[in-house]
């Protein structure tokens, strides 16, 4: 009996393979190919001061945006987890909804305040402070990568923080230590899962976005993100764009396995 | 010994962070000024214009029939192929569960052009079946991931004892198993719906001959300018949104339930 | 065939990855008999069982029921109910709905169903429960709910594996005899799975007692006990004392080099042979002549019961239990009666 219902998924292990496996597949071939033969022209160009550039850029944002989300996020999910339940509770779904609320208009929501009309700029005139280039620059493309993901790094360290076991603070305490002890060697470490869980969901999606660049950075190719959906839809340069395609992919990979080092538990989950 | 004190500063301070634009927007939205920074007067216009243009109708149609189209396909194939993975070997099952993540754990762009380069590949033509079958490779990770888990708790012996008792294999799964899965089921629709709803990277890179969604009709209205129709749609779908999600949060049994949901899809 | 046969399994063979996991089995079963397939994890017991349930398919080999071959009828038309280890209770329904699920397949009346209902949960001796939630159960309800439920649909044959698993010590004893009760109350055919040695000794008409997918010995709890065929059943059911020796003639057996008059016969003349002494049938004495042997105490637990002792001779290590204690160190004198010594074949061992 047991033999016969697992043919029930290889409809979709079919599917999956076509649709999932098959195209990343295609990059990978398109990145190692040009004008039909084996070239490694797409790597070669990439790898040269301009789009090197480029890529460090986006690292550079990423890495800022995880750190802020992190400092900032991980003394909130604490102070959140210390409520109690019907707060928590309530909390936790205003913390969830913005993420259910169009990316794309809450990303554009920042440009009538960061505007050189907008609303920001009206308070500082007002106050008699000239006007300040919010809008399109590399520090409005930070807030917006901050704002979108930042309930991504509350949310799985909160998580984490909500299924610790008090008796673990209440050994420590018992132990002889005091609340800065009982912080870094209890609660820290116990919640390394859900801040390695966090970073690599701010991380990922802010080295590659391309639309917070566009909407709040002016449109110029600042990221790497950018970069690629300009070499695909405007240039018309596959290649170029599957080997950029291929490098990104391969940070993110390189990210995660680094990310798994650290999380031994997530290891034994999966 | 609990006050009923007010929440921490810092996280008063966040949720005016995460809800202060938002409802900037909303306010700007009934504004008579365009720019938005000076307060001109209260106006509907900008909703009236809204409803007006043709463009973002057709949008908001394609938007929802996908999401529809897409989330009932998904469930539908996303279920069935979870029963089929809880009688897979580990070996296999962990096969095809990991290709299963690639979509939820790939960058929306790489999967996105991963689409696209395999439709011009294939020599597609971009459009509406392109749109539609993007749409369900990305939800049904979403259902598997939503119903498995669930699946998984039933022991095997349930569909064993209710053929013991005299069902047949079909009788079995309506009235044993299925009432269980029932609520996973429902998540995992609604996931995907929202999931698709949502889209935008995706569907920008899959999509082709005049077929879009709303978030492809908000990019190409914000790479152009400020654009107060915008406002006035982020209003209505923020109400939709508090909407659906207080209808969700009437329904459900368990708050927690839901949350450990959600997060489930976010640790993945 | 016999009149009273209910139920008679011939050759039957089950193998999963090239292992033989059921070799060869046949078993006669009568009507109102409790059996037990009685064995250690892996031995078979359980795909025997799921075989006559119908979840698993034989190899080879038949299933007689009723004197009708019914290898290839499904479960669901089968008149044999079983009662899964886990209980396998459907959460999503109360426990009426769960005994009457079998009764609303085969379309019976909602008035007879709600009769029946009552009478199962009065047999099972929780009246009153047809609303509860399984849930809200404790381990022991759940069991008497499953197998009210299997019982409601009045099969000819119950299986069992496994049921008192996951209870604790005192509510399997009473359970137990519930469940013996139960049986001769219904009058109903019991197969029953278990590793548990004690609960198959207490509740068995017949026990087969079953390794590495062979029936190793089939009889009564008492012929099982007292007179086990080989290495395995005495080393599986009870402690025993195993001694190689030689058969020297009829009723006279040499072991660690004393001669004992035993009460077995049969053997070759100086065969080599195992005799199975039980560690409750040694006596302690002084260690002097009169003793047959002599040995020193190396260790000593209490076992409430009795004293459990390790002691050790020139040649082996003894188990003996006995009321009177004696303490590591000491040296005693041990002996035994002829008929507590059991001679068995050395051929017939099988590998444990």
């Amino acid at each position: 009996m047991k033999n016969r219902f697992n043919r029930y998924a290889w409809p979709y292990a079919l599917w999956a393979g076509l649709i999932i496996v098959l195209p990343l597949l295609v990059i990978v071939a398109f990145s190692f190919t040009k004008d039909g033969s084996f070239s490694l022209d797409g790597y070669k160009l990439f790898f040269t001061p301009l789009y090197l550039q480029v890529l460090f850029k986006s690292l550079d944002l990423a890495v800022k945006a995880t750190l802020i989300c992190l400092l900032v996020g991980y003394p909130i999910a604490l102070l959140i987890s210390r409520e109690d339940s019907r707060r928590k509770n309530t909390l936790m779904l205003l913390l969830m909804l913005p993420m259910w609320i169009n990316f794309l208009l809450k990303t554009y929501a920042w440009r009538p305040i960061l505007g050189n009309t907008g609303l920001l700029n009206s308070i500082l005139e007002a106050i008699g402070l000239g006007k300040v280039q919010f809008l399109y620059t590399e520090g409005a493309v930070l807030l917006g990568m901050v704002y979108n993901f930042i309930p991504f790094m509350i949310l799985p360290i909160l998580s984490v923080l909500d299924k610790m076991d008090y008796k673990l603070i209440e050994a420590a305490r018992d132990l002889g230590a005091d609340n800065r002890r009982v912080f870094f060697k209890v609660i820290l470490p116990l919640s390394l899962p859900g801040i390695i869980s966090g970073i690599s969901l701010v991380f990922m999606p802010s080295v590659s976005t391309f639309i917070i660049p566009v909407i709040l950075g002016g449109g110029q190719d600042m990221l790497i993100g950018n970069l690629i959906e300009r070499q695909f839809l405007k240039v018309g340069n596959w290649n170029f764009g599957s080997s950029i395609s291929v490098i990104l992919m391969l940070v993110i990979l390189s990210t995660m396995i680094i990310l798994s080092l650290f999380d031994r538990e997530k290891r034994g989950e999966t | 010994m609990k006050k009923k004190r007010m929440p921490h500063w810092l996280v008063l301070l966040l949720l005016v962070f995460l809800y202060m634009p938002i409802l900037v927007l909303i306010t700007y939205s009934f504004n008579e000024g365009r720019t938005g920074a000076k307060w001109t007067g209260f106006t509907f216009k900008w909703y009236i214009e809204l409803f007006r243009d043709r463009n973002i109708l057709r949008a908001m149609g394609y938007t929802v029939l996908i999401a529809f189209i897409a989330s009932t396909l998904s469930t539908l194939v996303g279920t069935v192929t979870a029963w089929g993975i809880r009688y897979m070997k580990r070996n296999t099952s962990g096969l095809l569960l990991t290709i299963n993540d690639l979509p939820l754990l790939n960058p929306d762009l790489v999967t996105a052009i991963s689409l696209m380069s395999l439709y011009i590949f294939l020599k597609m033509r971009f459009g509406f079946m392109t749109l539609l079958l993007a749409h369900i490779m990305f939800s049904i990770p979403y259902v598997i991931i939503t119903v498995l888990p669930v699946l998984r708790r039933i022991s095997k012996h349930q569909m064993e004892a209710a053929m013991d008792l005299g069902a047949r294999p079909v009788e079995a799964l309506l009235k044993v198993i299925l009432p269980q899965l029932k609520q996973s089921i429902i998540s995992g629709w609604l996931i995907a719906f929202t999931m698709s709803i949502d889209d935008f990277v995706i569907s920008f890179f899959t999509t082709g001959s005049g077929v879009s969604n709303i978030s492809i009709a908000v990019f190409s209205m914000a790479r152009r300018g400020i654009n107060p129709k915008i406002n006035a749609l982020s209003s209505i779908m923020f109400v939709a949104v508090i909407f659906l999600l207080l209808i969700i949060n009437k329904n459900r049994k368990s708050r927690k339930e839901d949350l450990a949901i959600e997060e489930n899809i976010l640790l993945h | 065939m016999k009149k009273n046969e209910i139920l008679r399994i011939a050759g039957l063979t089950k193998s999963y990855s090239g292992q033989r996991v059921v070799d060869q089995i046949s078993l006669s079963i009568d009507r109102n008999e409790f059996l037990t397939l009685l064995g250690p994890s892996g031995c078979g017991k359980t795909t025997t069982l799921r075989m006559v349930g119908g979840f698993e398919t034989p190899d080879s080999g038949e299933i007689f029921y009723e004197n009708q071959i019914i290898n290839a009828i499904p479960p669901y038309r089968r008149n044999i109910n079983t009662v899964f280890q886990n209980y396998a209770l459907f959460p999503h329904l109360n426990v009426g709905d769960n005994i009457a699920f079998g009764l609303r397949c085969s379309k019976k009346q909602e008035k007879e169903i709600r009769l029946k209902i009552g009478e199962m949960l009065e047999l099972v001796n929780l009246p009153g429960f047809e609303k509860r939630s399984i849930a809200s159960l404790s381990g022991g309800q759940q069991q008497r709910i499953a197998i009210a439920r299997a019982l409601v649909n009045e099969p000819g044959l119950l299986l069992l594996d496994e049921p008192l698993g996951a209870l604790d010590l005192k509510l399997r004893q009473g359970m137990q005899n519930e469940l013996k009760r139960i049986q001769k109350q219904v009058g109903i055919t019991f197969i029953y799975v278990t590793h548990d040695q004690e609960e198959a000794l207490s509740m068995s008409d017949n026990i087969a007692v079953m390794n590495g997918g062979r029936i190793q010995q089939y009889g009564t709890p008492v012929d099982i006990y007292n007179e086990p065929e080989n290495t395995f059943v005495a080393d599986f059911i009870g402690e025993s004392n195993i001694i190689p020796g030689i058969m020297k003639k009829d009723f006279l057996v040499s072991l660690a080099g004393v001669d004992f008059a035993c009460v077995d016969k049969g053997f070759r003349e100086n065969e080599n042979i195992n005799a199975v002494i039980r560690p409750e049938d040694i006596i302690i004495s002084s260690p002097d002549e009169k003793a047959a042997l002599r040995g020193k105490v190396t260790s000593t637990i209490f076992r409430g019961v009795h004293w459990e002792m390790t002691v050790e001779t020139d040649h082996t290590t003894w188990l003996i239990h006995n009321t009177v204690q004696a303490s590591p160190g000491d040296n005693i004198g041990m002996s035994f009666e002829p008929d507590a010594i059991h001679i068995m074949r050395k051929d017939r061992e099988e590998q444990v």
